[in-house]
């Protein structure tokens, strides 16, 4: 068993490293809005070039269907896009990249789902079935009572919480054979009703 | 503000010093508390440094709401529950030496928390109770938290925590005899 100084030395240097971690994500934070601010612009443009070259219809199942990296509400998900016009013009929408409050229905199923409770260390799995069920049910929830990573981090780093998280959602993105399942994780606010 | 919140709050304001007076306060029951949880001093020792880390690299969630001594206890409960959620279940078996050293330092570090012969038969007959019972003795008697802090700590409400007392006491009554606490 290390000294008391062994101990402290070792929480010292331990420290040094997460502040340098945490730095990073704040810098790596700050570039992604930059780049989400910068694409959704983007995005805009192409809907205004669209409609006045008279394309409504193909406009239309844009929204129905969904491209890669844009979703209905116009906004790009980063990561899917490397910066070239040839990536949104790839079909297909993933399970995250066509959700928005307007366009409840345009959803990919998850290939399972995860449902924490954070303040009773309880866990269920949701698979088959009942996915689509506990999509439905968060999709309806109202937005405030979710959260991203992003918004939770920053929920906690206040004094004085506004919103009290009970569950972590985390959803099991399969996109294809060709790609490795991604996770994608939401916090839900106490006080909702589960399915 | 309780005395280590006083350090705590130092700290934050630049006296490097203030850090060891609150490992001096809490190092030992915490590692001990988090060893219930894991069964490796090793493991309970390194999450017990990550508990510290927290408070440096995170100050702005405690927001001194309360007891630091609760706080401690909260962050070591989660970070021992995570890690027993996480590690593999298969897990590499000590040398003998290492083990003769691990229970020499857990005897000292037990010694050190655990003052007297009635608590030391408690804290032994503690091992045959049901997880929650165990913790909410281990946090009532050994660190001497109120029944609200205690339910803090373990997340329940202080009736639920009042329960678990009473059961746990009854339970341990029934293996010490009538001494029992």
């Amino acid at each position: 068993m290390k000294t008391r100084d062994e101990f402290i030395r070792s929480v010292r240097e331990k420290s040094e490293i997460a502040m340098a971690e945490k730095e990073a994500a704040r810098a790596e934070k700050k570039i992604k809005k930059k780049k989400i601010m910068s694409w959704s612009a983007a995005a805009a443009a192409c809907l205004v070039i669209a409609v006045s070259a008279g394309s409504i219809g193909n406009i239309g199942s844009m929204f129905k269907t969904g491209v890669d990296g844009i979703d209905a509400a116009g906004t790009i998900n980063v990561t899917d896009m490397d910066g070239t016009a040839s990536t949104a013009e790839r079909g297909g929408a993933s399970a995250t990249d066509s959700y928005s409050s307007e366009s409840k229905n345009l959803y990919m199923l998850p290939a399972g789902i995860v449902l924490e409770d954070i303040v009773n260390d309880s866990r269920t799995e949701i698979n088959g079935e009942g996915v689509a069920e506990y999509m439905d049910w968060f999709y309806n929830l109202p937005d405030e009572m979710k959260l991203t990573t992003e918004e939770y981090e920053e929920e906690c780093e206040k004094s004085e919480p506004e919103r009290t998280v009970r569950y972590r959602f985390t959803m099991d993105l399969s996109l294809g054979e060709d790609k490795e399942g991604v996770d994608r994780i939401f916090y839900i606010v106490d006080g909702v009703e589960l399915p | 503000m309780d005395k280590s919140a006083q350090s705590y709050r130092r700290f934050l304001d630049g006296d490097d010093d203030a850090l060891g007076e609150i490992v001096d306060l809490y190092r030992e029951g915490l590692i001990l508390f988090i060893y219930r949880y894991v069964a490796n001093l090793a493991d309970a020792e390194d999450l017990a440094e990550d508990v510290f880390v927290e408070l440096i690299v995170n100050p702005e969630r405690y927001g001194f709401r309360s007891s630091l001594k609760t706080y401690i206890f909260t962050l070591g409960r989660n970070k021992a529950v995570d890690f027993v959620r996480k590690q593999s279940r298969i897990r590499p078996v000590q040398n003998p030496d290492e083990r003769l050293a691990e229970l020499a330092d857990l005897h000292t570090l037990e010694s050190h928390v655990i003052r007297g012969e009635e608590n030391r038969r408690l804290y032994e007959a503690l091992d045959s109770l049901k997880d929650d019972y165990r913790t909410a003795l281990h946090l009532v008697y050994f660190e001497e938290l109120s029944y609200k802090e205690a339910a803090g700590v373990m997340k329940k409400t202080p009736k639920q925590l009042e329960n678990l007392v009473s059961r746990g006491k009854k339970a341990v009554r029934e293996l010490m005899g009538e001494e029992g606490i």
